[in-house]
Order: C-alpha cells, then structure tokens, then sequence
C-alpha cells in the first residue's frame, strides 16, 4: 500500500479490496463485526495509501473443501500506469512477497495489468501454516503469525 | 389453505442492472416507475445488482450513485413500495442509513444462504430505526439438502424478529418439486410470510413461482419482459398472463403491462442501454447446473472475449472452483490461469 502511494503518488485515485475466506474459517465475531470490519480496513487504507476514494468487499464462502484465504486489490490510476513504474511496483511486491514469506511461509502476492490500463490488480493468497488452525484459514493465521513476528522484533530489541 | 392476496415484486431495476452491466441511469429508473405505478405493481426494487454499496470494480460500477437512485424512483413512486438489496460485505449500516434517508419502504436484508447470521447486524440497524426489513436467502439451493438446512436459517430470521422471508434461486436450479417441498416445510413450521424469486435457467421461473404461491408464498419477485442476471428472471408478463389463466388474481392489468413490455426495450434504446443477451444461452444452462450466480455471466462474457476462451468451457472452470456471489473477483483469476494452460 505504502510501495503504491510512493510510487504512484498523487496518481492513485481509488483502492478497492475484495476478501474471501471461507466459511469455517468466519466465527460469531467475523460475522457480527462485517460493518466494523469494512468500515476500519477503508479507513486504514486511506492512511496508508493517502486515496480518499476507497472500497472493501468481503465474502464468506461455504464451499467444500474450505477455499483458501484471498484478496484482491485494485489500484485505480487518473493515467495509464507507464512501464517504468509497474516494474518498480512489481519490484516492490516481490520485495515484500520475500519478507513477509519469512515469517508467514504461505503468504503469495502477485501483480496484474487488467481492466484496461488505469486498473493494477494484486491477488493475494493466504496458505496458513496448518499448525493449530486448518490451512484454508490464512486469515485466522496470518493474524497470529505477525503477532508471534512483532513479538521477536520486539524482544530482540 | 386459502392464500391471502399475492404482491408483486417488480426487480426490473435491481436485478434487471444485471444485463446490462449496472448501466440502468435516472432516465429509466424515472420512465420505468411512472409506468409500474399506472400499472399498479405493489413493490419496485431498485439499485446496483448486488444491490446497495455493491458498485466496485470487482463487481462493475453503476451508472449512478445509490442515492440518486432511490431518490428517482422515491419521487416518482406513490402507491408502489420502493425496496432495496443489501447484503452485509457490500453494504454497510452508513449505506442503510442513506437509503432510509431517501425514503426507502422495504429493506429486503441477503446474502448467500449458508451464512444467514452475517446478517444479524443489519436487521438490529432496521429494528432500531423502524423499518420493515426482510430476510433474503440468496443461493437458497446451497441449504436445499436431506437435512432441510434451510430450516435452520428461516428458524435464525426468525427468532430475530423477521415477519418476511424471500426464498432466492439465484443460480435459477430449482425444480417445481424442490419449490413445492421447501415452502410447504417452511410454511409447516413457521408463521411467517414468503415470497420466491426465480431465475430461468433451466425454463422453470414460472411454474416454480406459481408453485411457490400454491405451497405458501404470498410474494413473488419478477422482471419486465425476464429482464434480469444470466437466463433471465421471472418473467413478469407472463406471469400475470398465467395467473390469470389460474384464476388468480392480481390487480395489473394485463393490457396496459403488455404495452410497458413492448415499449421497454425502446426506454433502454433511446437511453443507449445496450441489452446483450437477448437469448437464453447454453452458458447460462450450464450456469445452473453447477449451481453458479446468475450475475456472473456477464463477468465470465468479459474475461472469455478478452482471453479469447471458449465461454462454456470458462462457465465449466468457474463452476468447478464453487465460487459463490460476490467473488467476480476470481473469476479474472481462474480464466487467466485457464487462458495460460
């Protein structure tokens, strides 16, 4: 988000974010809280990205077997993005992909061009590491994995 | 049993932004609800196809704001009722609030079946500030199992306090006997109103909703002409025709709605609307059969041109990965990968 707002700058219009996880994976808390949910992720958004403009979707699907945690993000651009600036971007994702794959191992960003020109897309993929909760619920897990990651930094310091 | 008077849902403007990917504007909202009103059409339900707050470009963008859409259709309707969508993920309570602000009569509360609970919130939101507020069971085939899951869900609704439930088959799977046993069980059980909204997928939106109102239902969802997602729904003008062919009333005039049919297509001309599918295509009747969102047929239409796919064989990807309403999202993602094979 942060890659995104330095790169792209005042260029950045909109940021939409669409969330599955699947239904095993969303308790009471989840369900009860989508509006609190929605409402926070924009707002944070909107700090990180600096975009006024901001969506947050999310679905809860009950499929058999339980589908995997995925985003996807939308960047929307006043102008086609130029080449020089989606390798920078696609730089920056890998850079962050390695870096959180440290400590969340099933974590997996990529970059698209879709929509047209002004739309950047990123699918996110959330594989958790299955210790404790089920695979399918990257979100539940990469919750626990950055606490456990901050909880290092913190403490080596 | 002795049913009360049937009301007639009119989703033209909700469902119907379906087909044309969301692109219903002012003008039509406005012609088209001068005309329900002459023809005394109870409900009229308006919006973005997935409803309030849905409009993203996961899903496709409106050609208008919410709120200049409700306030159209308010300022035009009188008797009618003016109905919204909302599914919590899409919509939020601010969202809500806004549309009981425009004026809102009826806030008809969805989502896919199986999660029914998501949408505890937004029935307290409409408890609290007094509005009549329905439960819909979207993708209503996902609860249909020897367990009668969807007891479970209308017994949720109902101990919330909701008087109103919509049995949705947005993947328009249903068959006649399916309909008959779901709202003869839930009438069995349960003191509570019903209404069934079909999609023609497999040719059964009538009969199922003529069935629906034979077992229970008191209130049945249609389209102008089946103007709606994938095969289409309901369609409305033949549905009074049949129903007066039962000898069940309703009070639209059959005369005057076969002129609004006939004069539809020429209110989405003149507004350069452009209604693709216009045929019940094989794709839509695989749609069904893997139980799939109507709505995503105009999603899988744009990747399958653009990756140039075959669109059966996209339906078939897209069918086998059980997405549910709202992941449009994936849809890119699967047909890329396919594409890419």
């Amino acid at each position: 988000m942060v890659a995104f707002k330095n790169i792209l700058g005042n260029k950045l219009k909109y940021v939409e974010l669409v969330s599955s996880i699947s239904s095993k994976s969303a308790g009471k808390a989840t369900r009860d809280n989508i509006d609190e949910y929605i409402t926070n992720t924009e707002k944070a958004i909107q700090q990180l990205a600096k975009v006024k403009n901001i969506k947050v979707i999310i679905n809860i699907n009950p499929s058999e077997p339980p589908v995997n945690m995925m985003n996807s993000l939308f960047f929307e651009t006043k102008n086609k993005v130029n080449i020089s600036d989606f390798k920078k971007l696609k730089k920056s994702i890998a850079t962050i992909n390695k870096k959180i794959k440290s400590y969340i191992p099933g974590y997996n960003a990529k970059i698209f061009r879709s929509l047209g020109d002004n739309v950047i897309r990123i699918t996110i993929r959330v594989v958790g590491q299955g210790d404790y909760l089920p695979k399918y619920a990257g979100n539940l897990d990469i919750i626990t994995s950055s606490a456990v990651h901050l909880t290092k930094i913190i403490n080596e310091k | 049993m002795k049913n009360k008077k049937l009301i007639i849902s009119d989703v033209t403007l909700r469902d119907g932004n379906h087909a044309v990917s969301h692109s219903l504007n002012e003008n039509v909202i406005r012609k088209y609800c001068l005309e329900a009103e002459k023809n005394n059409i109870h409900i009229i339900e308006v919006g973005h196809g997935n409803g309030l707050g849905a409009s993203s470009l996961a899903i496709g963008r409106s050609q208008i704001t919410d709120r200049l859409a409700l306030k159209t259709a308010r300022k035009y309707l009188k008797k009618t009722k003016l109905s919204i969508h909302s599914i919590p993920g899409f919509s939020r309570i601010d969202d809500l609030k806004m549309a009981v602000d425009c004026g809102v009569d009826i806030f008809r509360l969805g989502t896919n079946a199986t999660e029914i609970d998501t949408l505890y919130s937004q029935i307290e939101f409409c408890k609290k500030n007094k509005v009549e507020a329905w439960g819909v069971l979207m993708m209503a085939h996902l609860v249909y199992n020897k367990k009668k899951d969807y007891l479970k869900q209308v017994k949720f609704l109902v101990d919330l306090g909701i008087k109103t439930i919509v049995i949705m088959d947005s993947a328009g799977i249903f068959l006649p006997g399916d309909i008959a046993e779901i709202f003869s069980n839930i009438k069995k059980k349960f003191n509570v109103r019903l209404g069934f909204h079909g999609h023609n997928n497999f040719g059964c939106a009538i009969w199922n909703s003529i069935i629906a109102y034979k077992n229970g239902a008191n209130i049945i969802d249609a389209s102008i002409k089946g103007f709606g997602a994938g095969a289409g729904n309901t369609q409305l003008d033949v549905l009074i025709t049949v129903l007066e062919r039962l000898k069940i009333k309703t009070n639209i005039n059959i005369d005057n709605l076969y002129k609004l049919a006939k004069y539809f297509p020429t209110i989405l001309k003149n507004n350069k609307i452009q209604y693709k599918n216009a045929f019940s295509e094989p794709k839509n009747i695989m749609s069904a059969n893997y139980g799939l969102f109507s709505g995503f047929a105009s999603k899988v239409d744009y990747y399958s041109e653009k990756f140039k796919l075959n669109d059966i064989q996209a339906f078939k990807s897209i069918g086998e990965k059980k997405l549910v309403a709202g992941q449009e999202d994936l849809i890119f993602n699967i047909l890329l990968n396919l594409k890419n094979k």
